[in-house]
């Protein structure tokens, strides 16, 4: 690598991973370690488990590094994709081959590495957001993004914890994360279609 | 659009969240494969799922964590280069002889002479690190000790002997003097001494060092400040942090 190790860029970050470069590892964790844990906590609320997950997390993003296509899929989208299966594996104590699937499809474009000080000023920005918009959405359809995202569970498990039909859960879901695109997008946080 | 359609449209959230029921997700995965307009809606509505990890509130993580996850990526390695070829010793050149400072309390002899070289060693064995919970049985804890300038520094080191790794990790790091750096040096019970790392502190003073390389005769691991930023091919100076790793 030519460029100094905190100047790499998020794919080529990628490709040091891939080549088994142990610098990049080191690199990727101080990048996303406390987005990592702070997401494993959340899910967990354990500190201890929280960091069994983000430990088992950053492992498999380094053992398949070489799967993923930078060129598609933001590595941070990717490695908090991750984190956040292995931790709902642990909160629900087993794997799922459906989230096992997803990680690698990840297609959200990168939005570039930047210097450490703007990285950290885009990802506050971006929480403001995430949490303007969530506080925005109906109690009701908050909760299918809690049960879903946050705590694993499957459509039929949600309809049975929130005590209402399948078919409502669906819409609900689908609405709660129509608007939650709809305001990031209005705030130039992800690009419009 | 037909009433089929719009039902696999209205799973498409879930599908994007990972939380489809498992009969309807191999229905919804072949749909939209093959359905453009409901490829274009899994995208989109996955450009705001891939927010939804900043909304937590930040907790940094222990500093004892960024050691483990090295570690663990170190032996996974290790794991794997064990597994497409043989364990090979590869030496090279004896270097020649670097010897500490004479008249420090450290050293011992004024002249010693490094016995071999050595380079990186491909795992004899593989020493996985178990239960996520647990440090493998094999692993051998050390502490360092820090003294003068450096006497608050917390320092350890875990040596992962099969798995031929060894993770130094520092809390309470001051940074160096402008244009210097911390170098660990592998230090032998002859005295003679070998370069093993040049760093320095990461923000909130930690630093986590992974070495991969034989450290066969190696009995101690210590710390000096060196000129930046390359470091020093011998030590010019008693060591500020120290600590015995047999």
């Amino acid at each position: 690598m030519s460029a100094p190790r905190s100047e790499l860029s998020d794919p080529e970050l990628v490709s040091a991973l891939a080549a088994g470069d142990l610098d990049a590892m080191d690199l990727l964790y101080r990048r996303y370690s406390t987005l990592a844990y702070s997401l494993a906590l959340r899910i967990l609320g354990d500190p201890g488990r929280a960091e069994d997950a983000v430990q088992d997390a950053f492992v498999r993003v380094w053992t398949r590094a070489a799967s993923f296509d930078a060129s598609r899929g933001s590595l941070r989208t990717w490695v908090l994709t991750v984190v956040r299966n292995r931790a709902v594996d642990y909160h629900r104590g087993a794997p799922a081959r459906q989230r096992d699937e997803l990680e690698l499809r990840v297609e959200v474009p990168a939005t570039g590495a930047g210097s450490d000080p703007w990285r950290e000023v885009s990802e506050s920005l971006e929480r403001s957001a995430v949490r303007e918009a969530l506080s925005s959405l109906p109690s009701e359809q908050r909760q299918m993004i809690e049960l879903a995202y946050y705590g694993g569970y499957t459509q039929s498990e949600i309809a049975q914890l929130a005590d209402v039909p399948l078919g409502t859960v669906k819409s609900r879901t689908r609405l709660a994360l129509e608007k939650l695109c709809s305001y990031l997008q209005g705030r130039g946080l992800i690009d419009d279609d | 659009m037909t009433t089929e359609h719009n039902e696999l449209e209205s799973g498409i959230a879930a599908y994007v969240l990972g939380s489809a029921d498992a009969e309807e997700y191999e229905r919804l995965r072949t749909h939209i494969e093959a359905c453009a307009r409901c490829r274009a809606l899994a995208a989109r509505l996955s450009r705001g799922l891939a927010a939804l990890p900043l909304e937590p509130e930040p907790v940094e993580p222990p500093a004892s964590l960024h050691g483990r996850v090295l570690a663990a990526a170190a032996a996974a390695k290790a794991g794997a280069e064990q597994h497409r070829s043989r364990p090979r010793l590869q030496m090279r050149e004896p270097p020649p002889p670097r010897v500490w400072l004479p008249g420090a309390r450290f050293a011992i002899g004024a002249a010693a002479a490094l016995l071999f070289g050595f380079g990186a060693v491909a795992g004899v064995g593989l020493a996985r690190l178990g239960p996520l919970r647990q440090e493998p049985k094999t692993a051998e804890r050390y502490q360092l000790a820090g003294s003068g300038q450096l006497a608050g520094v917390q320092a350890s080191a875990v040596r992962l002997r099969e798995a031929g790794i060894t993770v130094v990790e520092f809390r309470g790091l001051p940074e160096p003097p402008p244009g210097r750096v911390y170098e660990l040096w592998l230090v032998r019970a002859d005295g003679g001494a070998e370069p093993g790392a040049v760093f320095t502190p990461e923000a909130g003073g930690t630093r986590a060092l992974v070495l991969t390389a034989d450290l066969s005769g190696v009995t101690t691991l210590a710390v000096t400040v060196e000129a930046g930023p390359n470091g020093a091919q011998a030590p010019t100076q008693e060591p500020l942090i120290k600590g015995q790793i047999a």
